[in-house]
């Protein structure tokens, strides 16, 4: 869904095998895998690319094209692969292995490989687009990190007192710092895995996928760390990690880190910020309104229910986010086809961020794309998924259930759905993804290739939303239309 | 690919992994070969094409001696369900 750290654009031939079975494990290996996971990653990619060199193109008389393209975050990898080559149903080449045994007969050995050697691997027949295949490994820490605390938090917060703070942007020799602050502070209950590991850390760090500051006392110990992290694939970050040790709490750290880092990400070439500021209790909420966020936004169930340390009680719930947006430069602006049903609170979000595009009336006649493109994520650990629809063809209905039904089968809390405000398609498709039991969730500023996009989102899990706790207006108005909307589907269904 | 003859067997040191291109060249230039010896210590990972060849070979009556196989080659054999029909066939030899 991001840009891709790298792309190899391929002939479908033999002698290209190597290079990118080589490329693939280098690539793997600097991107955090260990080295028997980049083998099985490597050998993945590399019966793939026999399968299409073998089978995609037996006519032709030159070879076919295809692309490599390679993308990682703090915890996994992604190599997605696309070939224009004959049609395949996949279904018709299942492995068997009495048959390979008895007649040695090994029809769907590479695929049935494939499947195993991936943590996920889905495929997709995308017609006159090609085929699409995704390949997904995480990264799993060879061993569990040495970050206990050498004190305990109270006895630290009986012994030290102090005030004074040097705040610093971080770099990569920050890194075990950070994991040891995050388990001091948290223990092992914060959502964020990778923050238990230093090497992911300072890999993201090294590869600018996080803009952070550290606060330290004057003998160098940390106190406090905040970090925006690249988190879409455009030019809008997210203040996603936020600690203050235990014993340096209240004492003003919170927001000398918030203002330098928000002074960081103006200097950045990011456009805007945003914070999600979890629904169990306000005070991160009331956080961000102070240093001028503007609630856009409301995702139900984002992720599991959560204990963390020291903060609160257990909560019973999968946690909703509140998503408050900072707008750092001016507004890029774009023509925005409002859906009539949220034009009204869409308009008025435009008017907390201080953002002024150019509403428009869809002509009578729509323009469909030529072909209809939606990347779908999953993330199974944190149990949402997001639609993302990038381009709206004819077929762009029949598409989005497809992907749908394929997202409701599998063990997920919430399917977001984030449809582009510029296209005068995006209207049109409101009510049926209503009927479909989509609800609200809000807009989301600049959040895919520089545009704007509106959020919908449909629910899996029960949720009590009178536990859902909002802080600024807009959040409770939000909340407020969320809450009719479920209230409707509801009744609807009774 | 670097090979030499080792007693009754070809003893062939393979100098990168075991796929299609390997055995296109194996297939090229040992066609009446009867015992093979393949070092595979610098191969990360055998892949499904080098299975169906090594199984093939074995099963036409063809000896086949497998040193230092990569680790996921059983990974790979127990996914296909092979790994006991390969234990089991006479031809085949894997040594560490």
């Amino acid at each position: 869904m991001k840009q891709p750290d790298a792309t190899l654009n391929l002939t479908s031939d033999i002698n290209v095998i190597g290079s990118v079975v080589d490329f693939t494990y280098k690539w793997s290996v600097n991107a955090g895998l260990s080295d028997e996971d980049a083998v099985r990653i490597t050998q993945a990619v590399d019966e793939l690319v026999t399968d299409i060199i073998l089978f995609a193109y037996p006519e032709q008389k030159k070879p076919g094209n295809f692309e490599v393209h390679f993308s990682s975050d703090f915890s996994s990898i992604q190599i997605i692969i696309r070939e224009y080559g004959e049609p395949f149903d996949p279904n018709r080449h299942r492995y068997n292995s009495e048959r390979a045994i008895e007649q040695g007969f090994f029809k769907g050995a590479g695929f049935e490989l494939i499947k195993f050697l991936t943590d996920e691997f889905i495929f997709e027949n995308r017609g006159a687009k090609g085929k699409y295949f995704q390949l997904i490994k995480y990264i799993v820490a060879e061993h569990e990190p040495d970050i206990l605390p050498e004190k305990s938090p109270e006895i630290e917060k009986a012994q030290l007192n102090h005030t004074e703070f040097n705040v610093a942007s971080i770099d990569a020799h920050d890194a075990e710092d950070i994991a040891k602050l995050v388990y001091r502070s948290y223990g092992y209950s914060y959502p964020k895995e990778d923050m238990y590991y230093p090497k992911r850390i300072a890999m993201a760090v090294l590869r600018k996928k996080k803009i952070g500051v550290i606060a330290r006392i004057n003998d160098g110990r940390p106190a406090g760390y905040f970090a925006v992290l690249e988190s879409t694939d455009s030019n809008v970050g997210e203040v996603g990690e936020a600690v203050v040790a235990p014993p340096y709490r209240r004492k003003g750290l919170f927001k000398k880190m918030m203002e330098m880092l928000i002074e960081n990400a103006r200097e950045s070439k990011l456009q805007g910020i945003f914070g999600k500021a979890i629904g169990i209790h306000n005070i991160s909420q009331k956080v961000n309104q102070r240093y001028g966020f503007k609630t856009t936004g409301l995702f139900l169930a984002d992720f599991p229910a959560v204990h963390l340390y020291e903060l609160m009680e257990p909560y019973p719930q999968p946690v909703s986010e509140i998503i408050d947006f900072l707008l750092l430069k001016d507004y890029k602006n774009q023509d925005i086809y409002l859906p009539d049903r949220y034009s009204e609170i869409l308009q008025d979000i435009y008017g907390e961020i201080q953002a002024k595009p150019k509403f428009q009336v869809a002509d009578k006649n729509l323009r469909y794309s030529p072909i209809t493109g939606i990347d779908m994520k999953i993330d199974y650990s944190q149990k949402n998924s997001l639609l993302l629809v990038r381009s709206a063809g004819r077929n762009i209905l029949e598409k989005i259930e497809e992907k749908f039904s394929y997202l409701k089968d599998k063990d997920l809390n919430i399917i977001y759905i984030d449809l582009p405000l510029s296209d005068p398609i995006t209207p049109t498709l409101v009510e049926t993804l209503r009927e479909m039991g989509f609800v609200f969730s809000g807009l989301m500023p600049h959040f895919h290739k520089r545009k704007d996009y509106l959020r919908m989102q449909y629910l899996r899990c029960k949720l009590d939303l009178s536990l859902i706790i909002t802080h600024s207006k807009m959040s409770k108005r939000i909340l407020s239309i969320i809450k009719k909307e479920l209230k409707n589907e509801t009744e609807n269904k009774g | 690919m670097k090979q030499k003859i080792r007693g009754d067997f070809a003893h062939i040191r393979l100098t990168r992994d075991f796929n299609l291109l390997t055995v296109r060249e194996l297939e090229r230039s040992y066609k009446d070969c009867e015992r093979f010896e393949f070092d595979l210590s610098s191969c990360r990972f055998i892949d499904s094409e080098a299975i169906i060849y090594i199984h093939r070979l074995i099963h036409s009556g063809i000896e086949v001696r497998l040193l230092q196989a990569p680790p996921i080659l059983k990974e790979c054999l127990r996914i296909l369900e092979l790994e006991h029909v390969w234990e089991e066939n006479k031809n085949l030899n894997m040594v560490d």
